[in-house]
């Protein structure tokens, strides 16, 4: 059993090898024996992420590790997201938020992709004004600029 | 009020969830911020992926993925890791074959290239088929050249054009054999003849997935090359022909130490007119050994005793597409004996969907099946299926579902509705943990 402490100080007992699905944990419990006596402090993550985060290893705990060798450049660009998975992440967007921090927090790799293949579903196909909206992202170009980048672009337009 | 994404989240994370886009969709997100456009102007990896170019090869004109190709190369530095190349007799065919003495320079590792070729008639118009002829060899020239393939996928629309220029040396492709092929996919596409057997078992040397459909091998030839990819095979698929009659008992064991998912589609030799059940002469006398082996599909027609041999009593998932041959009651006999048999698929079963639930209730009630897929369940009916739900999850001795997905053909309306009543929807998706049910259109 590993104890875990949160940003609101509430305490999580968690068997190790779901605590070592995250990279972060794995490494510090490998290299300070004495941390598996004393909570340890996850000062970025709430008791809610946490709990939801928990969720994930537990039900993943016995995954074989993902490939190493595989580099991100010639990964096949899918946003499918497993069963289980796309219903463990339909969450609201604060808490997707917050789940793509603490997983990237905890260095827990496929987390961490489910989370970025579900905001890259929720951008799929959307105009740049629906993204702006739904992601509150001030339009910062100036109306040449805009201009010009859509000029740029223009042969990745549907014609 | 939403949180602004670019203030919650770093960088190096928009990066990433850009990075799941394909690269035209990348293209058009530049137009969000300045951010955005920032990232796209500065990561040449998120450039590198064409796999998903010309998937609408009827609306796109050529021109427009040629331009679109040199487009992302100017943003990729040169290199197109996954590309998905279209070459049709019926576009520009010097640009085509422009474009694919590019294809070495571009360094690519995932190479779909899918080939449309013209009907009889089209052919026969043309004089000594001259575009097909400077296509096919333009396209075998590219492919040799290739030198960091990992994985290629050759589909093929159409009559084979392999045999039409088929005249190139043992040494052709040397330096693709090189390339250590890890996967290696024919659709349509006759690989046999594109390359030549004993080309094809050096390509495959390292291969850890073989797949091919819609073409076939002979019993012997398929045999052959099992034996030349065992050692590396992770997932096979075969289509395999009977031969013409039976040769020479071959008494054979094959060791697939590592094969986890093997598809086998096994047809008659008048495969084309469909008579009669395939006999399978040879593989009669094969002996697989797979420890590893977790899914199975078989496919096609045979007889009982070919089902029998092949399906190991201890496999976990079993995928039976179109089978012909096998009647209600022999399926349910085979399936009696799978004590580990977690997830079973059918698709496009022979007899009725309704009779193949009740036949499992009644006779496979201890076998451990907790996902179910059917596709094509004919004459489905909602109580039928209720039922079943129901009674594995109740029958002390079963195990209840914890996936099912039904796929009904959309044919009859009537049925369609009855099943798809959001009543029974509600309902199984409440009973089943994971529930998917889609409508199939009809080929």
């Amino acid at each position: 059993m590993v104890q875990l402490s949160t940003s609101d100080n509430e305490i999580f007992n968690v068997d190790r090898d779901v605590a070592e699905r995250s990279v972060l944990l794995k490494t510090m419990l490998d290299d300070l024996p004495e941390a598996e006596e004393n909570p340890i402090p996850l000062s970025n993550v709430s008791s809610n992420v946490l709990k939801k985060v928990l969720e994930y290893c537990a039900h993943h705990r016995g995954d074989p590790a993902p490939p190493t060798d595989e580099s991100e450049e010639s990964r096949k660009r899918t946003t499918d997201i497993g069963d289980w998975d796309s219903k463990f992440i339909n969450v609201d967007q604060e808490m997707l938020f917050e789940i793509i921090l603490a997983a990237n927090y905890l260095d827990i790799k496929p987390l961490l992709d489910v989370g970025c293949k579900t905001v890259a579903n929720m951008i799929k196909g959307k105009t740049p004004e629906e993204i702006r909206k739904l992601f509150n992202i001030q339009n910062d170009f100036t109306q040449e600029e805009e201009e010009q980048i859509k000029k740029e672009n223009e042969w990745a337009e549907d014609r | 009020m939403r949180s602004n994404i670019n203030e919650r989240l770093p960088v190096e994370i928009i990066r990433m969830i850009l990075s799941y886009l394909n690269s035209i969709e990348v293209a058009k997100k530049m137009r969000v911020c300045k951010l955005w456009n920032h990232i796209g102007q500065n990561n040449k990896d998120l450039w590198k992926d064409a796999s998903y170019l010309t998937s609408d090869y009827n609306q796109i004109p050529f021109r427009i993925e040629n331009e679109r190709i040199e487009k992302l190369r100017a943003r990729s530095g040169g290199t197109l890791n996954n590309l998905n190349l279209i070459i049709s007799t019926m576009n520009d065919y010097k640009e085509q074959a422009d474009l694919l003495k590019e294809l070495p320079a571009m360094n690519v590792q995932n190479l779909r290239l899918l080939t449309k070729s013209p009907g009889k008639a089209a052919v026969r118009q043309e004089k000594n088929g001259t575009r097909i002829t400077i296509l096919w060899s333009a396209i075998r020239t590219a492919l040799a050249g290739c030198t960091k393939l990992k994985s290629l996928n050759m589909v093929n629309h159409g009559r084979s054009l392999a045999c039409r220029s088929a005249n190139g040396s043992d040494s052709e492709f040397d330096q693709l054999c090189e390339c250590k092929l890890e996967a290696f996919t024919a659709r349509g596409a006759d690989a046999m003849k594109i390359f030549g057997e004993g080309t094809l078992v050096r390509l495959l040397s390292h291969v850890r997935s073989f797949k091919m459909s819609l073409t076939y091998m002979s019993e012997n030839e398929a045999i052959r090359l099992m034996n030349a990819v065992k050692a590396t095979l992770e997932e096979g698929r075969f289509h395999v022909r009977e031969e013409r009659e039976p040769l020479n008992d071959i008494e054979t064991q094959i060791v697939l130490p590592n094969l986890v998912k093997f598809h086998l589609e096994v047809s008659n030799y008048y495969y084309m007119r469909g008579n009669g059940r395939s006999t399978i002469y040879n593989f009669k006398n094969v002996s697989f050994q797979w420890p590893r082996l977790k899914e199975l599909t078989l496919e096609g027609e045979a007889r009982l005793d070919f089902y029998e041999r092949i399906i190991p009593l201890s496999i976990e998932s079993l995928r039976l597409r179109r089978i012909q041959g096998l009647p209600l009651s022999q399926l349910i006999g085979i399936l009696e004996n799978l004590t580990k048999l977690k997830k079973l698929a059918v698709e496009f079963l022979e007899e009725d969907t309704d009779d193949f639930l009740q036949q499992i209730l009644l006779k496979v009630t201890h076998i451990p099946i907790e996902d179910l897929e059917i596709v094509g369940a004919y004459g489905l009916r909602a109580k039928v299926i209720k039922d079943f739900v129901t009674q594995r999850k109740e029958h002390p001795h079963s195990t209840p579902l914890k996936r099912l997905y039904l796929s009904l053909p959309s044919t009859s309306r009537k049925r369609r509705k009855k099943l798809l009543d959001p009543k029974t929807r509600l309902w199984l998706n409440k009973e089943v943990e994971i529930f998917r049910c889609e409508v199939i259109i009809p080929e």
